[in-house]
């Protein structure tokens, strides 16, 4: 039987307008930092993402389930506008040519504008994945968690086949967090 | 490290998920704790706060437009031959409006009763050059 979506489900767009403005300071920050983290390496904008995001959703392209906090929606619609960016730049190598968009998401995906063409990003991209690489050289926790993350492997999987606690999972992610972002802002200050 | 996919912005878009699972996990008051220590995470929430402004105003131009766009189109209609209207079509087309409800006309309709011939016409063709009355309409 196919479950059909009850229309108290999800927000309206004016609610969750509200929810949006009465986000905390700390919610803000959460946000931003975030838009910054998945614009690691690539050819947008923090700021450019975050507002296509909130504009997809002012817009009522995107619904807010009522259960879901807000920032995680917003989040959730950012990485999805990231991959449809990286599919379509995937599709169009040179970042020259006019594709013939058809699918949803790769038409989303027109709303980023990038600064550079594909070429460079990926160039930057690599030297960016090479400073990671050498922060953490030596540290084999960290490498391990990198290497079953980017495996595709969840939070969970990942805690049980390195034999770490949630607290040592976390307090892992936390030191990551700390260098990447230290090497983050070192590389936008060059 | 071994690096999985080929696409090493993947490869950091995959990392940010995990950046990020750390960073929701955190306490708002954690959060603005180090925020008082240090000013980029100050600067990411001023930044977040400026891109909600600005999608609050994109929004509403976008719908500014489409409300142009939409108003530009009704008036486009045809307008109704102005020219050709007997007595008996211009009562017609009061009484029309005037069942209708419109409340446009409430005005010409309390006094329908009393219109002439003449100032019934006159009113439809008033109407008519005015687009409040389109051709379709008739």
């Amino acid at each position: 039987m196919i479950k059909t979506e009850k229309a108290h489900d999800v927000l309206s767009v004016s609610d969750f307008r509200e929810r949006v403005a009465s986000l905390s300071e700390a919610e803000w920050i959460k946000l931003g930092t975030s838009a910054g983290y998945l614009c690691l390496g690539l050819a947008i904008e923090r700021e450019d993402l975050l507002h296509t995001a909130l504009c997809k959703a002012f817009e009522g392209k995107r619904r807010c389930p009522e259960d879901l906090p807000a920032i995680v929606f917003i989040y959730g619609i950012m990485k999805s506008l990231v991959y449809a960016y990286l599919k379509k730049r995937r599709h169009d190598p040179l970042a020259q040519s006019i594709d013939i968009v058809v699918e949803d998401d790769l038409l989303e995906a027109l709303d980023l504008k990038p600064n550079i063409d594909t070429p460079e990003e990926i160039l930057i991209a690599n030297q960016m994945l090479d400073k990671i690489n050498k922060t953490f050289s030596g540290n084999e926790t960290i490498e391990m968690v990198l290497m079953a993350q980017l495996d595709g492997y969840s939070p969970k999987e990942i805690q049980n086949l390195l034999g770490l606690s949630p607290v040592q999972y976390a307090s892992t992610l936390t030191t990551i967090n700390r260098k990447i972002k230290k090497l983050d802002q070192e590389e936008s200050t060059t | 490290m071994t690096v999985q996919s080929k696409d090493p912005r993947e490869q950091l878009t995959l990392i940010a998920e995990l950046l990020i699972e750390d960073l929701f996990n955190t306490p708002d008051a954690e959060i603005l704790k180090a925020a008082a220590h240090d000013s980029s995470l100050l600067q990411a929430g001023t930044n977040a706060k400026k891109s909600y402004e600005k999608a609050i105003q994109s929004v509403g131009a976008k719908r500014l437009e489409v409300a142009r766009v939409e108003m530009k189109l009704a008036n486009t209609k045809a307008p109704a031959n102005v020219t050709n209207i007997n007595a008996v079509s211009a009562h017609k087309i009061i009484a029309k409006l005037s069942a209708a409800n419109d409340a446009s006309f409430t005005l010409a309709a309390r006094k329908l009763n009393n219109l002439s011939d003449a100032a019934a016409i006159e009113l439809v063709k008033e109407l008519m050059e005015l687009g409040a009355i389109k051709g379709d309409e008739l």
